[in-house]
């Protein structure tokens, strides 16, 4: 349902002008970081891609979240120049700057609140199960929101859909960097 | 969890193993591009259902009389609907307090399941007026909507909670969680080497999920006078709807708009959940959030960790990271099938006028030039010589709005293909 051929096909374009931008940034020899910016190329692909082909002004979060992520650490900092270009760039590192102050200590706060008033509502114990069974949902939407970027400060139908969103460009992701192995080995033998 | 992790291991492993013999993304594609199809049209289906009867049973809150909850029983078709006439009255006087929230939380309900879900085609099968103008336009402004509600249900649901200690309706987790926990580890073993098999299970992943969930409703005990809050499935909503007549009759008013958005809450989430029963392999034969919201974590890190290990391999594999773009692109050609070949005649020529805009030239040229592979090492080799500094120059400002918006009125030709509804669930 999701993937579009357009999205890929913006994700494959966008992608390998990253690689390219990153081959030509860095000479570095270390296998490390050549991961590391294949990485970081990919998922700024996918970001850039995702934003431009599901109808821009609705960017998803965990675009931005993913772009912030790396923004985050420094030395990425020339690599997502050249692929971003400055202005995204900044974009990405306000975005960076916010989210670490505010949704941590927002989602904090919530938590803490609603575990308090969970455990004010006294242990019914007919309703053990059902509670137990909240009790699992709410540990594994924490664990889910670790997991998606840029998901921290959602709530319940959100960050399914953020969830969804994210599912669905890993799949492409890893299609299309299995398409560029498949292709770049065959064509470095053949 | 351990055994999640033992099976992601064994999942890499049999990806590495396969990788060199590309057995593995084979599989992934055929399951990429069979999966996609499939799931719209069978969404379609159970998903009308559970909007049919939102749309009746929000459309009999609107005062509509008690005529119309005949209609409600033929639609949910269970007996436990003889009480309602009962209870009706008393809560029908306080519905025009409320009436202007109903109704948006109503029209909105179908919004949030018609822009939620891509269900168009289930606009067709509603008679009520409300449902007509369901586009992907309002489902910006239905987003705003529900998840106003949403947070009104919740701020009020949570003292509430508090005071009277009644809990909530998971009962199809607590039913279903245990005994289909055993089931979705083996299946999630097998995610990797018989994809292609599960690509077929979304057929019935939704009579599945129906059928298992109204199984997980029986066998729950009938909880307390709770007003359901939140995370319950679909199913459970029925036997909620018996606390909630009771709940209605004893608390009146304030449970009125908190019972609604509870349940538009609970329905959005349940589809989504729905999507993400599709989305995610091997999640057919799981019901229950818990169950499935384990098997949606684990697939999303194995994920994760394929992107990290197919990084690394490229990363191996050009050791300068200069790839071969010609190479790349016959290879590419195996994947993007069925282009239109009139897109390839318009767009080189609109790509030249473009070319200055570095990003959307390449743009489509990627879109239509993956048959034509020349234009598309045109287009590559042009804007790399002219820029390579400024990739995206508008692409991340504000909210991500760029250039590239006005080359894709170009390629709406290319979306024959293309379900209209491929932008369900942005927010």
């Amino acid at each position: 349902m999701h993937p579009p051929r357009r999205f890929k096909k913006a994700f494959m374009a966008q992608l390998l002008v990253s690689l390219r931008a990153a081959g030509q940034a860095s000479k570095s020899m270390g296998l490390r970081e050549r991961r590391d910016a294949v990485r970081l190329s990919s998922d700024v692909a996918m970001a850039l891609a995702s934003s431009s082909s599901s109808s821009p002004r609705t960017t998803a979060a965990w675009a931005r979240g993913l772009v912030a992520r790396h923004a985050a650490e420094r030395r990425n900092e020339a690599l997502m120049r050249r692929i971003m270009g400055g202005a995204g760039y900044e974009v990405a590192a306000a975005a960076a700057a916010g989210t670490r102050s505010r949704k941590a200590a927002r989602c904090r706060r919530i938590v803490r609140r609603s575990r308090r008033a969970l455990m004010r509502t006294a242990p019914a114990s007919g309703g053990g199960g059902a509670m137990a069974a909240r009790r699992m949902v709410k540990a594994r939407m924490r664990v889910l929101r670790t997991l998606v970027p840029g998901a921290d400060g959602l709530r319940g139908f959100s960050l399914l859909s953020e969830t969804l969103d994210y599912v669905a460009c890993l799949k492409t992701q890893v299609e299309l960097m299995q398409c560029l192995c498949k292709g770049s080995r065959s064509s470095r033998l053949g | 969890m351990d055994m999640n992790n033992e099976s992601n291991e064994k999942g890499m492993e049999s990806n590495r193993a396969n990788s060199g013999a590309a057995g593995i993304p084979v599989e992934w594609q055929s399951q990429f591009s069979a999966a996609f199809p499939c799931p719209a049209a069978q969404q379609q289906a159970p998903m009308m259902d559970s909007f049919a009867s939102t749309g009746l049973w929000a459309s009999t809150s609107q005062a509509m009389g008690l005529s119309d909850v005949s209609a409600m029983s033929a639609a949910r078709g269970a007996g436990f609907l003889a009480p309602v006439p009962g209870f009706l009255p008393q809560g029908l006087g306080h519905f025009p307090v409320d009436s202007g929230f109903i109704e948006r939380a109503a029209r909105a309900s179908c919004f949030g399941g018609g822009g939620g879900g891509g269900v168009m085609g289930a606009n067709a099968s509603f008679g009520a007026a409300d449902h007509q103008p369901m586009n992907n336009a309002f489902s910006g402004s239905s987003e705003a909507l529900l998840d106003h509600q949403r947070k009104d249900g919740n701020d009020k649901g949570e003292p509430e909670l508090g005071r009277n200690g009644h809990d909530e309706v998971p009962s199809s987790e607590a039913a279903g969680g245990d005994c289909s926990s055993k089931g979705t580890s083996d299946s999630k073993k097998r995610r990797r080497p018989n994809e292609v098999q599960s690509s077929n299970l979304p057929a019935d992943s939704a009579n599945e999920s129906v059928h298992s969930k109204d199984k997980g409703e029986e066998s729950s005990p009938a909880t307390t006078t709770g007003k359901s809050k939140g995370k319950g499935a679909k199913d459970t909503s029925e036997s909620q709807k018996e606390e909630y007549i009771h709940v209605r009759a004893r608390r009146g008013q304030a449970t009125n708009s908190h019972s609604l958005a509870e349940r538009l809450r609970r329905e959005k989430i349940s589809e989504r959940m729905k999507l993400l029963q599709d989305l995610v392999p091997g999640c057919s034969k799981v019901t229950g959030k818990a169950v499935m919201l384990d098997e949606i974590i684990n697939y999303v890190q194995s994920l994760q960790r394929q992107v990290e290990f197919l990084s690394m391999k490229l990363a191996t594999v050009n050791p300068r990271l200069d790839l071969n773009i010609e190479g790349l692109l016959s290879k590419d050609l195996l994947r993007f099938p069925g282009v239109p070949s009139s897109s390839i005649g318009f767009s080189p020529d609109m790509m030249h006028p473009q070319l200055q805009l570095s990003q959307p030239g390449l743009m489509q040229g990627g879109a239509a030039g993956m048959t034509n592979p020349d234009v598309f090492r045109r287009i590559i080799q042009a804007q790399l010589s002219t820029k390579d500094g400024s990739q995206m120059p508008h692409a991340l400002n504000g909210s991500f709005s760029d250039v590239t918006q006005m080359a894709y009125p170009s390629l709406g030709s290319q979306d024959l293909s293309m379900r209209p509804s491929q932008d369900g669930f942005q927010m």
